[in-house]
């Protein structure tokens, strides 16, 4: 009773949280661990975890309606959400978020069940080489996120990679581009810069309208819940989004940023119209926001089986439970399996309580697309300062907010996108620490990313798909200059 | 002190008997009385009834991390003892530059402390421009617990002691990892190699948990940390640790004096206030500590174990004394190695 009641309080807090831009999950378990100190241990740790899987329902909802990614994960559910809300299919979009959530979060935690502790020693074999190759692919990919030219994303994605490697210096410890500033040598932070580029940007580009003519929707509703047909688009979205967001999740370096990138590329390749990405095409939505929900509960495996948090939600999970006095290792399930156990069928109650929770919040959040814009976008600004502030208590976090939306909207303005700027800006301080940590390991030598069998099949992969997707841009270059 | 606010509330509420009484005797008078009897009692609260309200304690660490495991396990203990809440303000950033740079500049009024590792506090102004602070910026009020530094391999490494290591060193050339480039425990292993005579290949990582990925998964031949839960059944295995003397959950630890390098140094977590604070509020505060362990001595000795971490409660001048000892060390070797700054 009690312990249901805590995972009730732990997914709507999520939810609520998600929903909120900026508040993220790590923030509010930070938040509430020392209340958590005064529960037992299992019952801590089911109302924590409800945070976080919540949070991952509820991210979704602030990117269809008023594209403002609620979490870094839910940048690329921005691309095709709002694009949906636009159509006047917010309803659709929210519920095959919520729906696909369930699916993959569902089948997620049955992956945690059955196969953790093998998959948790198999993750262990990724060391900074095979990272790097994975990371090359993930890069390869990234082309197919474009939907116009191509040499500009390239830019875009140059530009990312300068942003992102702004702060210190991992290996040596010297400053990058800092300029004497102490708040730029912590890096720029990935929320600020999503919620300006996307949020603000959006809110400013609106403005150039006639107030009081702008509405999110441009045209009637059309129905509240997927269709027969959305779902037979959804279907196998949501399933390879569940295999993808499973598999990098188990990573301990893994993200679930990569792995919501990864399944909306995947979907692009495979898909028959892939003009319709990026236009409101819901396999778009389906597939990252599945891969999401499936990494957050993968994300367990190789804290509660190996005792090593592999994001930093995690990390509090594991202070949480040291204080409790219990070490997270291979011999948790055996020392403690009221507490893996608990976590695990709380995950399963969990995840039905979130669908329960986010259905008939779709008809009132569908509702909100009706206030006229002049009163939505000052409480869409609010939202954004308050959330930017709430980060780290520090005001530089609302400058780079602002900047970014004023460079989010210029990016609008000469057809940029933004979507590969924020994959680069991700990624690359990944991709830069594991190339330096394997050149130090092999001691300066390339051919680690080859002797080494995971490393090779990934970089080979990488390899191939770059040229799949370069060649026939090379021919097509004249063509395209002319036009 | 506590006993003095006691008293203090006491005659307040004496005062507020008499004001009843008076009021119904006249008016005049009455305020005369209360006017005078209450000035006594405004007097004894600015001098000596510290604290009157809630204390801040500034954290250059992110919640969650071991700096904030300590604070949280001293924090409702010390709250009893102290008779108001501590509020733990957050304010990572720059490594701990941020935090430290904030408390520094905080009013002396002792109602605003600063949390601090060897890391936050002694290590940035050695290798990091910006931060603009040093020991005698602050004063000690309390050391908290104390961190035993380990070297570890995995479990089924050939390498069963720390002396088969070293050897092996030196005839080959070993990858460790730590938490990070230029954190303490980097330079210890920079010392080590220097005393032993071998040379290894540092590979930083990003925090404790991916040097354990990394060593765990055979990729690297060492992880040098701070204690946090790395040994274990199916984990990795200690080969050393820097203390004085060996740890009591791990007796065939050997410590790094015993084999020949006198290398004794571990992590902490401690209380500082800015300077100017006067040294009865500072007396306040360490008594209050010192009350508050000895009360939940067995628990706090249980929970802090969970943790890794080691209660060890040291006045103001042991403490400073501890840490000015390792920014000698840490400056020596730091200038042998060619830092950044």
């Amino acid at each position: 009773m009690g312990k249901s009641f805590l995972c009730f309080l732990g997914v709507l807090t999520g939810t609520l949280i998600g929903v909120l831009p900026g508040l993220g999950p790590s923030a509010t378990i930070s938040l509430l661990l020392p209340a958590t100190f005064y529960l037992p241990p299992t019952p801590a740790i089911i109302m924590l975890s409800g945070v976080y899987y919540g949070a991952m329902y509820g991210g979704s909802t602030t990117s269809i309606l008023v594209n403002i990614p609620g979490e870094a994960a839910s940048v690329v559910t921005c691309l095709d959400g709002y694009q949906m809300a636009r159509q006047g299919r917010a309803g659709p979009a929210l519920g095959i978020s919520a729906l696909g959530s369930f699916i993959a979060g569902t089948i997620g935690v049955l992956g945690l069940m059955i196969a953790a502790p093998f998959l948790a020693r198999f993750a262990l074999r990724f060391g900074s080489p095979e990272y790097f190759s994975l990371i090359f692919m993930a890069f390869s990919m990234v082309i197919y996120l474009a939907s116009g030219s191509v040499i500009k994303a390239v830019m875009i994605i140059v530009l990312g990679v300068f942003v992102g490697s702004i702060g210190v210096d991992f290996i040596t410890g010297d400053l990058r581009f800092t300029f004497g500033s102490l708040t730029l040598s912590d890096g720029v932070g990935l929320v600020p810069v999503v919620m300006g580029l996307f949020g603000i940007g959006e809110v400013l580009e609106n403005l150039e309208e006639e107030t009081g003519q702008i509405q999110i929707l441009r045209t009637k509703l059309k129905g509240l819940l997927p269709t027969i047909q959305d779902w037979k688009d959804s279907l196998g979205p949501i399933l390879r989004g569940t295999v993808l967001g499973f598999s990098l999740g188990i990573l301990p370096g893994g993200g679930a940023v990569m792995s919501s990138f990864a399944s909306y590329a995947l979907e692009k390749r495979i898909s028959k119209h892939p003009e319709q990405f990026g236009k409101g095409a819901i396999q778009g939505v389906a597939g990252p926001e599945s891969a999401n929900n499936a990494g957050s509960s993968s994300n367990f495996i190789p804290l509660l089986t190996l005792g090593l948090p592999c994001n930093p939600v995690m990390a509090l999970l594991l202070g949480s439970l040291l204080i409790h006095g219990i070490s997270p290792g291979p011999m948790l399930i055996k020392d403690h399996p009221e507490l893996f156990w608990g976590v695990i069928s709380s995950m399963y109650i969990g995840n039905v309580m979130l669908v329960l929770l986010n259905l008939p919040l779709i008809g009132l959040w569908v509702r909100l697309l009706s206030v006229p814009y002049s009163v939505l976008f000052p409480l869409i600004l609010l939202f954004c300062l308050i959330g930017a502030y709430s980060l780290n208590n520090n005001v530089w976090d609302i400058i780079v907010m602002v900047f970014f939306g004023i460079f989010g909207y210029l990016m609008r303005k000469f057809n940029y996108e933004a979507a590969p700027f924020v994959f680069a800006l991700v990624l690359s301080p990944m991709f830069e620490e594991s190339l330096r940590q394997s050149l130090l390991m092999s001691e300066g030598s390339f051919a680690i990313f080859f002797t080494r069998p995971i490393s090779c099949v990934l970089m080979v992969t990488g390899i191939v798909l770059f040229s799949v997707a370069a060649l026939p841009w090379f021919k097509r270059k004249p063509f395209r200059e002319s036009q | 002190m506590v006993q003095a606010e006691a008293v203090q509330g006491k005659s307040m509420k004496t005062n507020e008997r008499r004001e009843e009484k008076m009021k119904k005797e006249g008016i005049v008078l009455a305020f005369g009385i209360v006017i005078l009897s209450a000035m006594p009692a405004t007097m004894v609260s600015a001098q000596g009834s510290y604290p009157t309200r809630a204390v801040e304690v500034v954290s250059p660490n992110a919640a969650g991390g071991g700096l904030d495991f300590a604070l949280q396990l001293f924090k409702p203990r010390v709250e009893k003892v102290l008779g108001k809440p501590l509020i733990i303000n957050y304010k990572p950033g720059a490594g701990g530059i941020q935090g430290t740079l904030s408390a520094k500049d905080a009013k002396p009024d002792g109602y605003t402390l600063m949390a601090a590792t060897v890391s936050t506090l002694i290590l940035p102004p050695l290798t990091k421009k910006g931060a603009t602070y040093s020991l005698d910026d602050f004063t000690p009020v309390c050391n908290l617990t104390s961190i035993p530094l380990l070297f570890c391999v995995k479990e089924d490494s050939p390498y069963k002691t720390m002396e088969d290591f070293i050897r092996a060193a030196k005839t080959k050339k070993m990858k460790y990892a730590t938490p990070g480039t230029y954190y303490n425990v980097h330079i210890l292993m920079e010392a080590l190699s220097r005393m032993a005579g071998f040379q290894a290949i540092h590979v930083p990582q990003k925090g404790t948990a991916a040097g354990m990925a990394a060593v765990m998964g055979g990729h690297l031949d060492m992880l040098v940390a701070a204690s946090s839960g790395q040994a274990g059944p199916g984990k990795l295995r200690i080969l050393a640790t820097a203390e004085a003397s060996r740890l009591d959950d791990y007796p065939n630890v050997s410590t790094l004096k015993e084999i020949g390098y006198p290398l004794v140094i571990s992590a902490s977590d401690s209380l500082w206030a800015p300077r100017g604070v006067p040294k009865e509020i500072i007396t306040v505060l360490f008594d209050a500590h010192r009350k508050a362990y000895a009360q939940n001595k067995e628990e706090m000795d249980r929970i802090g174990k969970t943790g890794e971490q080691m209660v060890s409660i040291l006045t103001g001048d042991e403490l400073i004394k501890v840490y000015r000892a390792q920014y000698d060390f840490f400056k020596k070797i730091l200038d042998e190695m060619g830092s950044a700054k």
